[in-house]
């Protein structure tokens, strides 16, 4: 149960100004609207009015939350979705940022990451691949081919400097990958991301959410440790940032765990021995559980619920309002 | 097209006027307090015009509106787009283009033969809906352009950064088809296809074009050849791409017209003579009506939720009437 936008969540603070506002109006009127009513009826409508304030700005408080809470799109349980595919398309989406040279894998992260796609090639003997890479933005190195040939010979050739823009953006690689699927086949389809996980740039969850939709499931396969390293670069100096202080690259596994969750797939670290054969067998359950059922299992969004109590809270805050009490107001 | 999930929902509209109604129209409704200004058989007055009640009722529109959004949103709009999905695997094609020095010769215009050849390809690729299309380019060597795919824009790509001279002066034309063959080797299924449009003699690589064809020949792949080019002395112009100069000359070779098509019948596939742009266009018009195969597709349908910006739209309506309502205008309750 996690929501697609969490950011969203940060708006749940401005209720507090609003309560705020809310409460320092009562204040104000309280007075005013004495001044109105005489002072023969000053207790019944102090009365009518703290009843109406209360109720009505606690509606339309719970009424915006809910709101917000749509807007966050939470999801849980699962339900099946009919998928008629036969097939495995795999989009291997390769960060290529300097941080990937670092060598707290040895030989080096970028080195273990093409080990780890030779080897999912290799299990997949049916299946068409893709191959893009990215650091400030994507390139797509391979279209969908079945022709792993080619995937192999171009692996070869992954390194920081295939691509100028830099900074790492692992949503614009994932919206890549996710273009990287031709339209017009019923073949099953799912992205590899491989990254140390260090998102410098934009936000990777609007494209992750937008896989979700599509039904492709983002495996993301972390690559580094947590206590991370030093990177080194081909010129044999240690990568420094801008106030010149040597960099030490880490994993961030909670932005991978957070992408593979959103599109009911597993974050694999690559450093765990089993990791490999978790992987496979990972792919191999979610492609063998749609192949033989027929349909697959995707993640319920729950906005409805949400709604309604937004607009039931809304509508009753507005009757509170427009109902006459005790024939005073 | 957007379709609703649950349209039940959209029953609820129904009650919008009568809940419009019941706040702003109903005589004795709450939220007001009557108050005497004059005495009880005068003629009384109306309340001026103001644009702070112009602004009131805009707030309220303004608050309705986001109230039916957020209906609209329960009902589950989703936008709906079909797609043709092809059941059965279509023909694999690999180009395999000569990129030697003599395919800039003027003869076959509008500007020379390669980029008559770039032009007619581009086009056959766009014709192309489930055939999967792969690039070799070759002249001293040969190399992949791009793997047989169907994600057709990248194979265009790649064949606009195809330069004349780029891998060397020679015409390996047994390593075109070898390389062509080797990478259709990996097709899933389907028929294998290569087009060869060459404008010369093989007179380079370490694989003869008969070996090459005998390979092509036994895994079944087709090698429809096209010869390029008119017979006499040609103006040729091209720019080495490794130093930037450019030659300009006259050629009188030609290609082996027998070698092209004892390389396509021994293949099942079929010799090409184009001497000019329109005739390659022609060529692979027919090469596309020789490798017609049965095509069965099914529509698939995609749906895409759109519920999220209605309920951000209505959610900013109804804050903005509660900002001008109770912050702007005052109201008590």
């Amino acid at each position: 149960m996690s929501p697609a936008y969490p950011a969203v969540l940060w708006l749940l603070l401005a209720l507090i100004p609003v309560a705020g506002v809310l409460f320092a109006q009562f204040v104000r009127h309280r007075e005013e609207i004495e001044l109105v009513t005489g002072m023969w009826r000053k207790i019944d409508v102090a009365n009518v009015l703290v009843v109406k304030w209360f109720f009505s700005s606690l509606l339309f408080l719970l009424a915006l939350a809910a709101g917000i809470f749509a807007i966050a799109e939470f999801a849980w349980g699962t339900a099946p979705v009919e998928e008629d595919r036969s097939g495995l398309d795999v989009a291997f989406v390769v960060d290529v940022s300097w941080s990937m040279l670092a060598d707290d894998i040895r030989p080096s992260r970028l080195d273990r990451a093409r080990d780890v796609i030779r080897g999912v090639i290799q299990e997949f003997p049916e299946s068409r691949f893709a191959l893009v890479a990215f650091k400030g933005t994507a390139l797509r190195l391979i279209p969908m081919t079945p022709d792993t040939l080619a995937v192999d010979s171009v692996l070869g050739a992954l390194a920081p400097t295939i691509i100028a823009a830099p900074g790492t953006d692992i949503g614009v690689g994932i919206a890549e990958g996710l273009a990287a699927f031709p339209a017009g086949t019923d073949r099953h389809r799912a992205i590899i991301v491989l990254s140390d996980g260090e998102n410098l740039h934009g936000t990777p969850f609007g494209a992750a959410t937008t896989a979700a939709e599509r039904g492709v499931p983002i495996f993301t396969i972390g690559i580094g440790t947590l206590d991370g390293s030093t990177v080194r670069l081909p010129s044999g100096e240690l990568l420094r940032d801008a106030s010149d202080d040597v960099v030490i690259s880490r994993l961030e596994r909670d932005l991978l765990r957070r992408i593979a969750e959103l599109t009911g797939a597993t974050y694999i670290p690559v450093g765990d021995t089993d990791a490999f054969a978790r992987i496979i067998g990972e792919i191999r359950s979610m492609y063998g559980r749609r192949v033989s059922e027929g349909f697959r299992l995707a993640p319920v969004g729950r906005y409805r619920l949400f709604l309604v109590i937004a607009l039931v809270s809304l509508m009753v805050a507005m009757g509170v309002r427009a109902v006459r009490w005790r024939n005073i107001f | 097209m957007w379709v609703f999930e649950q349209p039940a929902y959209l029953l609820l509209l129904i009650l919008v006027p009568a809940l419009a109604y019941f706040r702003h129209f109903r005589r004795n409704r709450g939220g007001k307090i009557t108050v005497p200004f004059e005495i009880w058989n005068s003629g009384g007055f109306s309340p001026p015009f103001l644009a702070r009640y112009v602004v009131y009722v805009c707030a309220i529109v303004a608050y309705w509106v986001g109230v039916v959004l957020w209906i609209v949103a329960l009902a589950g709009p989703v936008s709906v787009h079909r797609e043709r999905v092809y059941l059965t695997p279509g023909v694999n094609i690999m180009f395999v283009l000569d990129e030697s020095p003599t395919m800039g010769a003027e003869d076959v215009g509008p500007i020379n033969r390669f980029e008559s050849a770039r032009e007619t390809i581009r086009r056959f690729i766009a014709r192309r809906e489930n055939d999967p299309v792969g690039i070799v380019s070759f002249a001293r060597e040969a190399a992949l352009r791009a793997p047989l795919t169907l994600d057709y824009r990248t194979v265009l790509q790649a064949l606009d950064t195809i330069q004349i001279m780029q891998l060397g002066d020679g015409t390996a034309i047994g390593m075109g088809i070898a390389l062509a063959t080797l990478h259709l080797d990996a097709a899933d299924g389907g028929e294998s296809v290569i087009i060869l449009l060459t404008d010369g003699v093989n007179n380079a690589g370490e694989i003869l074009p008969e070996t090459a064809t005998r390979v092509a020949a036994n895994l079944g792949v087709r090698v429809y050849t096209i010869g390029i080019g008119t017979e006499g002395e040609i103006a040729l112009e091209f720019t080495n791409p490794n130093t930037g100069q450019t030659y300009r000359g006259r050629i009188t070779e030609s290609f082996n017209e027998s070698q092209l098509r004892w390389i396509a019948e021994a293949t099942g596939g079929v010799y090409f003579h184009a001497a000019s742009g329109g005739s390659l266009d022609a060529i692979l018009h027919a090469i596309d009506s020789l490798e017609t195969i049965e095509r069965r597709s099914r529509v698939q349908v995609h749906t895409r939720p759109r519920h999220r910006i209605l309920i951000i739209v209505g959610l900013c309506l109804i804050f903005a009437e509660f900002v001008v309502r109770k912050i702007a205008l005052g109201e008590i309750v």
